[in-house]
């Protein structure tokens, strides 16, 4: 479904010369399942996941959504996900039907077809009483329920969600995450980003664990669990980060 | 391209906007409300300066109140003014300081200066006394030269002799106050309205119109003619109006519309939708585009139909300064030139709205692009400035100057000139909206962060972060700066190269041409190799080609190349007519007869440019423009800069051409060594046909007596020439990154259309 190998990306930082957000990175996610990337803030979750949505390109590396290429074939994935992040916000002065409806155009989804779909998506996400809100007005919990309706209104068989959790409270939070369970039982293939252990814990079928731009471990979570004799995620993620040498991946001379 | 795609997002984006109430307070409600505003205001002041009663004195003999029209009892005669005149009289003879000096007034030399002087000032305090504005004062005898003026032109013109010069009564004013200087003001214009009345009817009155006419043909305008100055004052004007508006219309949405977006993160959301970045640029671009026309359109018309309704009501007043109201011809070619002007301002605007990360940043950015296009708007208005072949190339200049000679009855005779003005505009706006589509696919324009800069840590960046070969900004700055160094050299050397073609040896030349090209070209584009980049060496493409045969080829080329330059030349001299560039051409060719030897010549003329200009503009420019990801593009770019460092027009036009060919052969060959033999090879054979020092006139012109062998050898050239290219066309060559992924991009493309 997701196959994600040796991806590498380099930015180059006025203070700090170049910097290393990916090193090589590689792993694959599969249908009907939820993979969990987990990393500490800055540990280069989000590049990948934006090189995943086309709106990033790798230094160097592939990567391939359902077969298309994310350099080559970026329309054709753009097709095939649904993409939130923090950084996908919606509009100030589009109302939440508005809003779903202009990006489901974008898609091509006939108007009939867009409709019945729209009114199935404000059922289940209950958004029918602020479908006419606009942006501006709406609280963090609706905006959320919004991008997710955006990113899933053309049916994408893939779903990337970028710290999808942040900021929202208890009720919502859990809202999302059952609503993001009930896409998995759809058949949908989800990458999940997260630095809460619990909803790894709870959500993911498997995880890979990312800090300065390389993944350190990766299998299912019972994997892991057998793997590092540790039954708790958090601190199999704790005892695996502070164990790495505090190496600072800045290597101005390699290419 | 998805048009329906386009059509959604700019309707999204018309609509975003049409909610927004401070874009919209900018571009429709605040001009809807300035110019009528203005215009009350002009008309209020207008009517205050009309209620506002000037009290003038009037110092002269009893006869000037029998002038004939000048006054209707205690005001001028209505027929010179509207305004509110009160007017106060005061006979010569009862002033004691001229009683005193009479003698001196009456005589025919008039006072001494001193006396005047003098007599002014106690003309002032009788003002103050009188509680007047200020004094119309007449001299002794005046009043009697105005009564009999139809007589005397009647005599003078039996007599044969030219028309008398009317007497001129003095305005003395102190000027210290707006009501003071308004009615010294006032004064001019009614003496000058009295001075053409009184012609008129001595004209009428005497059928003398063609000695009046002679005598005074500025004051004696037609109609017509003011009518012309009118015109040409408002098509000064609209121009100007239409691009600030133009600008301003477009300015604030693009910001919105870009930076805004990014602001509020709504940006990504878009990005990572399956529209194209050139969809989204296109959709936003004609939002940006709606907003740049519709506001210069209703700027223009609000304020036409203003001007027009203030000016016609305050006629009086307006023709003190000499403005009527708009012509509606100018303001119906404005309307037309809007739209070529709004794509152009739009895509500009939009690219740079796209460069800045915030809605503050993207502010910033306003003034730079007055400055550009302002200049651009004022430069037709100065004199001498007319629609012809130089002025046609230049962005925005052209169109103004389009709608100039449209107005001014100019056009048909000017015509071609504007297909050229059309060519450059549609290059110019295709141009700015690739600019803009780029930002849009440039990571880094797209995801910058703030940044702390200071200039130690950017110079720390530049030396650390260097890369094997130049960035497409280094070499555009390297460009930029051979260019500056260039015109300075060319300012200092500006004297000396008069002198050189006047009366130079062959040393001065040696010494002019090695500043100019080692100096001002070269040697900024070896140091930026060696500061800026890793590998100078694959910067300037020092290495051997891929193959050696291309060296060879490369001359063989430049010897094809030259029936072809020779033809160019010759026909740009036709069509491009300049005598002094044709002169200095003959005088630098003559220079080189006094060289010691051929190869002495051929040293300053062949070998010098071929390896310092190669250096320079197929090595570091080249190589950093390549980063573009598009050969074609950095070929181009790096000919513009070889043409530009030309300084005489002929050769900036074959350096441009040759520069394409020198680009291409650098990129097929991989090696600045084909390309300094090309430009050698070049030079050295001109030199040599031109100074008669080969037995070859044939291969450029038809020779007189000999065998008809110029046309035959000019298509072999052709013939050789596409095969030579046919065979580098086929050479491998090493691409950049950005080259590679441009392709692969396209590749895959071309076969999803398949």
């Amino acid at each position: 479904m997701i196959h994600v190998r040796d991806l590498t990306k380099y930015y180059t930082d006025l203070e700090r010369g170049r910097i290393v957000a990916l090193d090589g990175v590689s792993f694959h996610a599969m249908e009907g399942q939820i993979f969990g990337l987990l990393g500490p803030n800055g540990a280069g979750k989000t590049t990948a996941l934006r090189i995943l949505s086309t709106v990033l390109q790798p230094t160097s590396g592939t990567a391939t959504v359902n077969g298309y290429d994310v350099v080559t074939q970026a329309e054709q994935v753009r097709h095939q996900i649904g993409f939130v992040s923090a950084n996908t916000a919606v509009y100030d002065r589009m109302t939440a039907w508005e809003m779903v409806e202009y990006f489901g155009r974008l898609f091509g989804i006939g108007d009939e077809e867009l409709r019945a779909r729209m009114e199935s998506i404000f059922d289940r996400f209950q958004m029918n009483e602020f479908r006419d809100r606009l942006g501006a007005k709406m609280s963090t919990g609706m905006k959320q329920k919004v991008s997710i309706a955006r990113a899933i209104v053309h049916d994408p068989p893939v779903v990337i969600l970028d710290e999808a959790t942040v900021g929202l409270d208890v009720l919502v939070a859990r809202t999302m995450i059952d609503a993001v369970a009930e896409l998995r039982d759809h058949g949908k293939s989800i990458i999940y980003s997260t630095h809460i252990m619990r909803e790894a814990e709870k959500l993911c079928d498997r995880v890979a664990i990312i800090h300065h731009g390389r993944v350190f471990a990766h299998g299912t979570v019972d994997e892991l669990r057998d793997k590092y004799h540790q039954h708790d995620l958090e601190d199999i993620f704790f005892d695996l980060i502070s164990s790495q040498p505090p190496v600072e991946i800045q290597d101005a001379s390699a290419v | 391209m998805s048009w329906p795609n386009v059509r959604l997002i700019f309707l999204r984006e018309m609509r975003d906007q049409l909610r927004d109430r401070r874009t919209l307070f900018m571009i429709a409600v605040l001009p809807i409300l300035f110019y009528p505003l203005l215009g009350v205001s002009f008309f209020q002041i207008a009517q205050f300066l009309k209620k506002h009663e000037s009290r003038v004195l009037i110092v002269g003999e009893e006869s000037v109140k029998e002038i004939p029209g000048l006054f209707e009892g205690e005001t001028f005669s209505s027929n010179l003014t509207e305004q509110v005149v009160r007017v106060k009289f005061r006979e010569l003879e009862s002033l004691p300081f001229f009683r005193k000096y009479r003698d001196e007034f009456v005589s025919p030399d008039g006072p001494r200066p001193d006396v005047l002087t003098e007599f002014k000032n106690q003309l002032l305090m009788v003002m103050e006394e009188e509680d007047c504005h200020a004094v119309l004062y007449y001299p002794p005898g005046v009043a009697q030269k105005f009564t009999n003026y139809a007589v005397e032109l009647a005599e003078r013109r039996d007599a044969g002799q030219s028309a008398p010069p009317l007497p001129e009564p003095k305005i003395v004013s102190p000027m210290r106050t707006d009501a003071e200087s308004m009615t010294a003001g006032l004064l001019k214009h009614v003496v000058k309205k009295h001075d053409r009345a009184t012609k008129d009817s001595a004209a009428e009155q005497r059928e003398l119109d063609e000695l009046v006419r002679e005598a005074d043909p500025i004051v004696y305008r037609g109609e017509g003619s003011e009518r012309r100055i009118n015109t040409s004052l408002w098509s000064k004007i609209l121009p100007f109006v239409l691009m600030i508006w133009a600008v301003t219309g477009a300015f604030y949405p693009a910001v919105d519309l870009c930076a805004g977006e990014k602001e509020r993160g709504t940006l990504e959301t878009l990005l990572s939708s399956p529209a194209r970045r050139s969809e989204i640029v296109m959709g936003k671009l004609f939002t940006v585009m709606m907003f740049s026309i519709a506001t210069a359109m209703l700027n223009l018309t609000v304020m036409f139909g203003t001007g027009a309704i203030v000016l016609s009501q305050i006629e009086d007043l307006a023709k003190v300064a000499n403005v009527g109201p708009p012509p509606l011809a100018a303001f119906a070619w404005s309307l037309l030139l809007i739209v070529p002007v709004s794509v152009l301002v739009s895509a500009v605007c939009l690219a740079l709205a796209a460069l800045a990360k915030s809605t503050k940043e993207g502010q910033h950015y306003l003034a730079p692009v007055m400055l550009v296009a302002l200049p651009l708007t004022l430069l037709p208005m100065a004199p001498q400035v007319e629609l012809n072949f130089a002025f046609s190339l230049v962005p925005i200049s052209g169109i103004v100057l389009v709608m100039r000679s449209l107005l001014e009855g100019t056009f048909f005779e000017l015509w071609p000139y504007a297909i050229i003005v059309a060519v450059v505009t549609f290059f110019c706006c295709w141009w700015s909206i690739r600019w803009a589509v780029e930002q849009f696919n440039s990571e880094s324009v797209l995801f910058r962060e703030g940044e702390r800069w200071t200039l130690g840590t950017w110079l720390r960046h530049l030396a650390r972060d260097r890369q094997d070969t130049p960035s497409a900004a280094q070499a555009l700055l390297c460009g930029l700066v051979i260019l500056i160094v260039s015109f300075f050299l060319s300012v200092f050397l500006a004297k000396s190269f008069e002198e050189l073609l006047a009366r130079g040896t062959f040393a001065d030349l040696f010494k002019s041409a090695f500043i100019s090209i080692v100096v001002g070209v070269a040697l900024p584009a070896l140091l930026f190799s060696i500061m800026l980049t890793r590998s100078p060496r694959r910067t300037l493409q020092l290495g051997p080609p891929t193959k050696l045969l291309t060296i060879p080829v490369a001359a063989l080329l430049a010897l094809a190349a030259i029936p072809l330059s020779r033809l160019l030349l010759e026909g740009l001299q036709v069509v491009l007519p300049m005598t002094e560039a044709t002169a200095q051409l003959e005088q630098l060719a003559k220079l080189f007869d006094s060289a010691p030897n051929v190869l002495a010549a051929l040293g300053v003329i062949a070998l010098m440019p071929a390896v310092f200009e190669e250096l320079a503009f197929r090595g570091f420019i080249l190589s950093g423009f390549r980063h573009t990801g598009h050969k074609w593009r950095a070929i181009a770019l790096s000919s513009i800069f070889f043409a530009l460092a030309h300084s005489i027009v002929y050769q900036e036009i074959n350096a441009l051409l040759l520069g394409l060919i020198l680009g291409y052969l650098a990129i097929q060959t991989g090696s600045i060594w084909p390309c300094m033999t090309f430009h050698f090879v070049f030079n050295a054979s001109q030199y040599l046909l031109f100074t008669n020092q080969l037995p070859l006139r044939h291969y450029v012109e038809e020779v007189r007596g000999e065998p008809a062998l110029y046309v035959p050898i000019l298509l072999a050239s052709v013939a050789l020439g596409a095969l030579l290219f046919f065979y580098l066309q086929r050479l491998p060559y090493r691409r950049t990154r950005e080259e590679d992924l441009v392709e692969a991009i396209q590749r895959e493309n071309a076969h999803q259309l398949a």
